[in-house]
Order: structure tokens, then sequence, then C-alpha cells
């Protein structure tokens, strides 16, 4: 165990671990959002996020971009990358969409126990694994350079690259669009009618077949988003990229109280920060330990996570 | 064709003729089935033989394996409807006791068996007391947490093996004469059956005495079982306890055939393996679980091209199970259905 | 009243006959193998599916390729077939005991890597099946049993050679190994031939890992001018991108062993991948034995893998032993413990702990994205 590290490279290690929650920050925004309306942790989200970085790879080979060229001028990144952020959504949207579909909505109905729509979540989520395993042959995808990784400037022992401004720049602003949907937007009255009380909404007008819809394409779109970004930064994916992303993710959504889309971000920003901490002091291999740890502990000390939120009131 | 899905219950017929048998009839088939199954290695032929992997191999590993872990989750997940992700850690906390203690010391088999279980029931209990006041996804979330850890702990500590795991395994001493080597895995096979039919004993006593009517009542509705009385923490605890106590059974038995062990082979997948045949078979119904878990432990090995697929078409089937047939391909006996309707 | 009485002495009579016809099938009953009704077969156990498979089926062609050579002139046609086990010791045991079962299979060439080999020895030591492995370089697997092999030189060489490298190229060095037996081995053989005054720093990844800033964060503050990696190409490629990124470490060197070395890695690191020092004790075989370097572009249309020599060899030791006419395991055994061999492009013999008496490591670079043959240690 070295502490020195923590003090050597501080700025180094909080600034990448802020970069890091980020990317939680756009997965676990879509887990806590299904949460505060169905009442439901949907497994397979994590491989909602999984087919985003799968998009986001298919678009580089459809635009003939190998993995060895020359980084993008700003002109032609912009223009790319706006390409790949679309079409990411637009799958991981359409993918949710799907799956709420095919695994949830019937269960739903049906007014099933808790205990079948999760096995039906865990098994979408293994199907969906699996298939993408079997697409990709078990293979490390590797995604081109498409963006100049020199550090702009450095702030003590932080290097601060392009990509990771882009990433803090993109997380921040998915937040505030999710903030502006939900508060001013007719879906996001929707949303939170459903998640306060959904037979009470139905009486009032709501489809709420609809909104739950609804609901798993904004998670899923955002989800596809923050996939595009996933991939600029870290140029890799595979099929079960979802599982080691999204355990992070949910602990962080737990962490800072599910439900609440605040409380996500914060969470994620902390589990990031601790992760990174850990990660030098007690080596990288203990860092899923930890996360489960925190997320065990999260559990049991405190359910409504670091902002406090009822568990059965979701606030959006 | 939807009708014969969700309206067929072979439960059903073959339960209205074991209640009217006479308890003779009964013996007699219980004595011709088991019979039937301890005769299967010699019974072997193409028809049921499988193509890769050794038929004596298959039925020790994963048929009989899967359906000892199988009753024992359907303990806690089916006849209490608590649901765990993580049961895998009791298989690998029985297999790692099995490989210490047969490794470093001189302990007899059977007694590290019972340490084995020992083992595993205590985990059972660190586990259960945080978590069990938790409810349904939380809880989930928790045992799969409790599982990776178990797991990467394996990993992350050389004492027992680290990434490596441990070699060197001893078998279990000769039984009637029978010696258990490697070539031969049919006494394995024959342990293991009796220890599931030991265990099936147990669980079907239990569950006809006041802990099975406790775990029903729980699963049912877990508030309304308070009210009424039930200690509810006390035998959700005891469910995650037995279940644990199986599941490291079956663990130490396996480690004392496969001589080798590493982490690598206690994942999340073998969790949601066992889970599979526990929802396929029928929750709450053990021979519907042990069914489900011959099937699923059988068929990946009979048709080995699906190998490949396997996890592929266990998640499609409980996505499947769920939607159409919440309560598997052998629901719960019919009064209890009966009993849901009103 | 006559009825139930009837009926009940029916009821036994079926019953003592059933568990009549059990006993007597019991007693009756054949050994559970018949003998081989076919060809000889040579198993190949490795990984055809999986993040492995490029190397597994590399290795396989070497294999196939020298059973197809051997049948073309022999009187006792032999099969090649093989275990998938997608390099993993899961799933070793399970069909080693197949193999074993299989009366027709005379050896194995496997496992590919050393986790696997280590979870299947045991069965075929069981089972008496001799196995050549052309790949394994643990050294735990040295003296693990009298039926097993190896072609390679293990671990207990390749550590030290690597570390002498690192010490050539730099002054203080940076070890991470990737939690897996092989990396986690070949690392702490590494640590043991350093000096301390060399040994800048440790960490360890899991397999999977993509964030690496933490660990050359840590490389970073340790000052260290060189970096082992103890592990496997998927995620070395992600780490020395890593590395190259961060222009604190940019030019700091990277060492790593066999498990490193594949075209895989090239293509997966880039650019990134150039200037790295890499030893595998295979050869490459277009020096070795260029006349089966044509041959085997011809059959297959790809270039040979690290080990297709090794594994072609180990196949052609098997096919000896067969031609001077051992068809039974323990006779191949004893064949192999004792016979030198010339193969292609190597002579093979082994020594009672299983490993080869002829030590060969190699030191490989990457320049401009090939894999470059440097020199032999």
């Amino acid at each position: 165990m070295e502490f020195s590290i923590l003090v050597s490279e501080f700025a180094s290690l909080t600034f990448d671990g802020i970069v890091v929650g980020a990317i939680y920050a756009l997965v676990a925004l879509g887990y806590t959002l299904v949460y505060g309306v169905l009442r439901l942790i949907n497994f397979a989200h994590s491989e909602i996020f999984m087919i985003g970085t799968m998009t986001c790879y298919a678009v580089t080979l459809v635009l003939g971009i190998a993995t060895d060229t020359d980084p993008l001028t700003l002109a032609s990144f912009t223009l790319v990358f706006l390409l790949i952020i679309l079409a990411a959504s637009l799958a991981s949207g359409v993918s949710a969409v799907i799956l709420e579909f095919v695994a949830y909505r019937r269960l739903r109905i049906m007014r099933a126990s808790r205990l079948s729509s999760l096995i039906s979540a865990i098994g979408a989520s293994f199907f969906l694994t699996e298939l993408f395993r079997i697409i990709t042959e078990s293979r490390n995808i590797a995604f081109p350079r498409l963006v100049d990784k020199e550090p702009i400037f450095v702030i003590s022992s932080a290097y601060v690259t392009f990509d990771k401004v882009l990433v803090l720049i993109g997380a921040t602003a998915l937040f505030f669009l999710l903030n502006r949907v939900i508060n001013h937007s007719k879906l996001g009255l929707g949303i939170r009618a459903v998640s306060q009380d959904e037979t009470t909404s139905v009486l009032m007008g709501v489809n709420a077949s609809r909104v739950v819809s609804l609901t798993f394409l904004l998670g899923g779109i955002l989800a596809g988003a923050g996939s595009a970004f996933y991939m600029v930064f870290y140029e890799t994916t595979k099929a079960n990229v979802g599982f080691l992303v999204g355990i992070s993710a949910f602990t962080a959504a737990v962490l800072g109280g599910i439900g609440n889309v605040r409380g996500a971000l914060l969470g994620s920003f902390t589990l990031g920060l601790i992760q990174q901490y850990s990660s030098a002091v007690l080596g990288y291999n203990w860092r899923d330990v930890v996360t489960f740890v925190i997320l065990v502990l999260v559990l049991l000390v405190k359910p409504t996570g670091l902002l406090g939120e009822a568990l059965q009131r979701a606030r959006v | 064709m939807k009708k014969i899905l969700v309206l067929f219950n072979p439960r059903d017929r073959f339960g209205d003729w074991w209640d009217r048998a006479t308890s003779l009839q009964r013996g007699m088939f219980r004595l011709v089935l088991i019979g039937l199954f301890f005769a299967l290695p010699f019974i072997n032929n193409p028809v049921i033989d499988t193509p890769e992997t050794s038929f004596e191999s298959v039925l020790f590993y994963p048929l009989v394996m899967f359906a000892i872990m199988a009753v024992g989750l359907n303990v806690v997940v089916g006849k209490s409807g608590i649901l765990d992700l993580g049961y895998v850690a009791f298989f690998a906390i029985g297999a790692y006791t099995q490989a210490v203690f047969g490794i470093f010391t001189d302990l007899n088999f059977w007694l590290v068996l019972l340490l084995g279980m020992g083992f595993a029931m205590l985990a059972g209990i660190l586990l259960g007391v945080p978590a069990l006041r938790l409810r349904g996804d939380y809880l989930a979330i928790i045992t799969l947490g409790f599982g990776e850890i178990v797991r990467i702990i394996a990993v992350n500590t050389e004492a027992i093996g680290g990434a490596a795991g441990l070699t060197g395994i001893p078998s279990p001493p000769p039984i009637l004469g029978m010696e258990f080597s490697v070539q031969d895995l049919r006494p394995y096979y024959w342990l293991s059956l009796t220890i599931l039919l030991l265990v099936l004993w147990g669980i079907v006593r239990l569950s006809h005495r006041k802990p099975g009517r406790a775990w029903e009542a729980i699963r049912e509705d877990e508030d309304v079982a308070a009210f009424m009385g039930v200690q509810t923490f006390r035998y959700k605890l005891w469910a995650f306890v037995i279940g644990g106590a199986i599941g490291g059974a079956a663990g130490v038995i396996y480690a004392s055939q496969i001589l080798s062990i590493e982490p690598k082979m206690f994942e999340l997948n073998l969790s949601i393996m066992i889970l599979a045949c526990v929802v396929f078979g029928g929750m709450g119904n053990i021979w519907g679980v042990i069914f489900g878990a011959v099937l699923l432990g059988y068929l990946p090995e009979k048709l080995r091209f699906l190998t490949d697929y396997r996890i592929l078409i266990f998640g499609i089937l409980m996505v499947v199970m769920m939607n159409l047939r919440p309560n598997g391909l052998i629901p719960r006996k019919k009064r209890e259905v009966i009993l849901e309707k009103i | 009243m006559n009825e139930r009485f009837l009926m009940k002495r029916k009821l036994l009579a079926l019953a003592t006959s059933t568990v009549m016809a059990i006993g007597v099938t019991v007693a009756v009953a054949p050994s559970a193998n018949a003998a081989c009704a076919g060809n000889y077969k040579l198993y190949f156990q490795g990984a055809l599916t999986g993040p492995a498979a490029e190397t597994g089926i590399n290795e396989y062609n070497g294999v196939k390729l020298a059973i197809k050579d051997y049948n073309k002139s022999a009187s006792v046609k032999v099969d090649a077939d093989a275990i998938d086990t997608q390099a993993s010791g899961a799933q070793a045991p399970a069909l080693a005991a197949k193999v074993v079962a299989d009366e027709c299979a005379l050896g194995v060439i496997g496992g590919m890597y050393s986790g696997e080999t280590l979870a299947a020895v045991p069965v075929y030591d069981g089972g008496g099946v001799p196995v050549i492995s052309p790949s394994a370089t643990n050294p735990a697997l040295t003296n693990k049993s009298p039926v097993f092999h190896r072609v390679v030189a293990n671990d207990l060489v390749q550590g030290p050679a690597l570390a002498k490298i690192a010490g050539r190229v730099g002054k203080k060095i940076f070890v991470v190994d990737d939690a897996t037996p092989y990396g986690k081995g070949l690392a702490k053989i590494v640590k043991l031939n350093l000096k301390s005054s060399q040994l800048a720093g440790t960490d360890a990844v899991t397999e999977g890992t993509t964030n690496f800033s933490s660990v050359v964060s840590k490389v970073k503050s340790s000052k260290a001018d060189v970096v082992f990696y103890g592990g496997y190409y998927p995620e070395a490629s992600i780490f020395i991108k890593a590395l190259r990124d961060n222009p604190a470490t940019k030019n700091v060197k990277f060492v790593a062993g066999d498990g490193v070395l594949d075209v895989e890695f090239v293509k997966l690191a880039g650019k990134n991948a150039n200037g790295a020092y890499l030893t595998a004790p295979g050869l490459p075989m277009k020096t070795a034995a260029p006349k089966l370097y044509k041959a085997y572009k011809a059959e297959y249309n790809k270039e040979p893998g690290l080990y297709t020599l090794e594994a072609y060899n180990a196949a052609y030791f098997f096919l000896e032993a067969i031609k001077k006419g051992n068809t039974t395991r323990a006779s191949i055994n004893k064949f192999i413990d004792d016979e030198v061999v010339k193969g292609v492009g190597m002579t093979m013999s082994f020594g009672p702990s299983g490993d080869s008496e002829s030590i060969v490591m190699n030191e490989y670079t990457i320049k401009n994205g090939k894999v470059v043959w440097v020199r032999k240690l």
C-alpha cells in the first residue's frame, strides 16, 4: 500500500477520477431513470450501453476509418463524432425500447412479482452479452484514434487532453438536457407522474405504457451518447464491457440515491474518484472488490444513498 | 399452442395418480426410479451418450452437481422468494475447503465435507444477517456482489493459489470397495447421487413441517406473514444457510473429482445457470427443479454444437419462461395454484 | 380382496424382476470403454474459439499439417482431432476426460496455455495419455507428471532473459502482471531476477482492464524508464497505448513475454507497439524451416503463428513413435522419454522432468508494425 502516490499524483488521479466518473454518470442516469419510473433495476441496461459501443465501431467501419490512421482535424472530427453519437444514441435507444417490449412489458401488465421481472432482466442481459460475444468472436474491438491526445495544458500532475474535456462537457451537457426534459416537458411530466403513482396517473389520463417506452428510449439514448464518449476515450470495447462498466455505474447510481438524477451524477463522480485513489494505493486488481464493497456497504448502511431519497418515493 | 404451454402440467397428472397410489405402489415407484438412475452408466448407449465429453463425466457434472445446487438454490429462491445471484460463492467455498484441507492437511474426506458445508453455512450467515434486511432487487444485487467478491478474493489471495488456483486435490477414500480415480467417474456419480437423495429427503421433510410453510408464507407475501407471527428474518436466514450448506457440499465433491480448481471456474455465469435451472423447472417445486437441472445440464452436452450458444439459450429461456410460464415447466402443486387464484 | 392380493403379488414380482435385471446388467456389464474401432487419433488441446483463438488455430494448423504429411506415406493412418478449451482451465478437465476415454486417442499436443495445461494434466496422467505441449511455459508443469513433456523452454528461462533485457534497456523497471497464472508467474520470476535497485515498483491488473490511468500514474511517479508486463496481448495493447499517451511515460521502454508476442498485439496497439521488446521460446518458422514455411503457406494461405513450428514438431514426435511401431499410450510415452528425434527445424529430446533438453529463447521486437526476430539468447 503506497500512500505517497496519492500525494505526488493527486491532481492527475483526481482529474482522471472525475473523467471516469463522468462516463459512469452517463450510464448511471439510464439506470436511475428506469428505476424511478418502474421500480425496476434494468439489468440489461449495461448491454444497451455495449450495443452503443459496438455501433460506434460499426460507424467507423462504414466510414472506412482504419484503426491506424492519423487523428482527424477538428472539423472532420466534429462531423464524424456527431455521426457516431447520433448513430449510437439511436441504436441504444431503439434497443432499449425493444428490450422493454420483449422482456418487461408483459410482466408489468400482468403485475408479476419483482422476482419475475428481475429474472427476465437477467436473462435479457445474458442473451445480449452472449450474442455480441459470438458476433465479435470474444475478441477485443479496437477503435481508431479520432482525436489527438496531446495535453492541451497541464495542471500540476494532471494532463488535460481534448478527449477528457470532451467527456466532461458531454456528461454535463447531457445532464442539463435530461433535466430540461424531466422538468420542462410533457414527457417529463408523465415520467414524474408515473414514478410517483402509476395507478393515479393512469386515472388522470396518462398513457403509462407510452411513458414507460419513452423512458426506456430516453435512458437508451443517454447510454448510447455515453458510449460514444466512452469509445473516444478508451478506444476499445468487447462484448462484456457492459458488465464491467454497468456494475460501476449501478453502484454510482445507488451511491447517489437511486431514482434521483442529481444523485446519479454525484454518485458517479464520487465513485470515480474512489476507484482512482484506491487503484493507486491498493493496486488495480483490487479495484472491483472496492466497488462491490462500496455497493454492499451503501445498501446496508444507507440504502437511500448520499442524497438520501426515500426508496419508495423516487424523485427525478 | 399457447394453451398447451400454459395449461399442461405434468405434475397434476402425475399428482393424481400419486394421491391414489398405496404406500406399496409409491415405494415401488421410488425404488425403480432410483435404481434406474443408479444404473444409468450401464445402460449408456449411442442414443443417450454425449458426443464430446464422456457420459459418466456428464452425469456427474453438470447433471447431478447442477441438480444438487438447484435444489439448494430452490430453497432460497423458489421456496422463500429470495433472489440469490451469488450462489456460486457457496459452491466455491466448498470446493476451496476440499482443496485447501485436502492438499495441506490429512483430514478425512467426510470431515472435510462437513467442514465445507460448515464454512458455506458461515458464509450464508455472514451474507444473510446484513443482507436479508433488504428486499427484492437490492438483495439480489448484494448477493451478486458477494459472489463476485468471493471470487476476486480467491484470485488475489496467494495462500489459496491466487489466479492459478490449487492442484493436486485428493479424491475421496474408497467406499464399498470402489476406488475414486480419474479414469472411472462412476463412483463419483453414485456418491453425488446418494448425497442428492439425502438432501432431497431432508428438504422434503422440512417442506412439510413448519420451516416449509414459513418459507411459503414469506414468498407469497412477506408483510402478511410477519403480521401473522412468522419470524420472517429467522426463516429467511435458515433458507440461506441451508441453501449454502447444500452448495458447499456440492463444491467439496466437485473439487475432489476435478483435482484442480481455479477461480475462473466459479464465475457469475454458473450462478445464472443454476438460477436458470430453478426458473425453468418450476420455482419452489423440487422435482421440477431437478428436471430443469437435468435438462439444462444434459442438452448442451448432448448437442455439443450448441455449447457455444448455451448461455445465449439460457438467457432467452429465462425471458421466455418468465413471460409465458412464470411458474416453470412443472409448476408448484395444484392446490398452491388454486390458493393463488384466491 | 382377492384382486388386491393379486395386484400386490404382481407389483412385487415386477419390482423384484426389475431389481434383478439391474443386478444382472451390473454384473455382466462390459467395461465402459470399447477398443479402438477406427484410426488412431492425436488430439490438440487449446483455444479454437475465444480471445486466444488466433494462437490456438495456428498451433492446430501445424499439428494437422504434420499429420497430413505423415499420412501420405504411412501404413498406420492417424487422424487429427481437437478439444476446444478456449484456453480456460475451467473446461479443460472435462474435455480431457473425454480424450482419456477415447481408446483411439494415443496422445495430446497441448495445452496451449499454462492454466489449461495445469488443469488437464492430472486427468491425462490418470489415463496414461502422453502429452507434449508446444507452448505452455509455467514452471509448475516441470515434474508435474510422467506423461507430460514440453517442447518449449519454461518461464524459468524466459523470466531471467526478460530481466536481462529489461536491465539492458533501462535502469529502473516497473513490473505489472495480469493476475493470471502465466502472467503472475512470469512477473514473479522477472522480479526475482532483478536487483532491488532495479525494481521501481509493481502493480497488478485483471483480465479485461481498460482503464490503465492509475497504473500509468504509478509508473510515472516511480520514475521508471522500463515497464515489464506479464500477461497477454489484449490488455498489453491497451496498456502500451496508455503509456504512450501520457507525456511523462511516452518514452518508457516496454518489455513483455510470449503472451504478448502476436500479430494481434500490433493490430490492436497500432503504431504504439513499435519498439517493444518481446521474448518467446518459439522460433520463427521462416528462418528455421524454410521448406516447411512454404508448405504451410501453400496449405493454409496464411502466415504461421508463433508456436506453429513447435506444434508441428510435437505432433512429429508422436508420429515418429507411431511410425516405429508404438501404438499404445504406454509405449509412446516411453518412446518420448527415451528417444531423441530430429524434427523439422529443431531436434527434440526430453529430460525426466518433462522439460525439453534443448533450451531456446529468442528476442523479438516490433519494427514498422511487423514482428521482427532479433537474436537467439
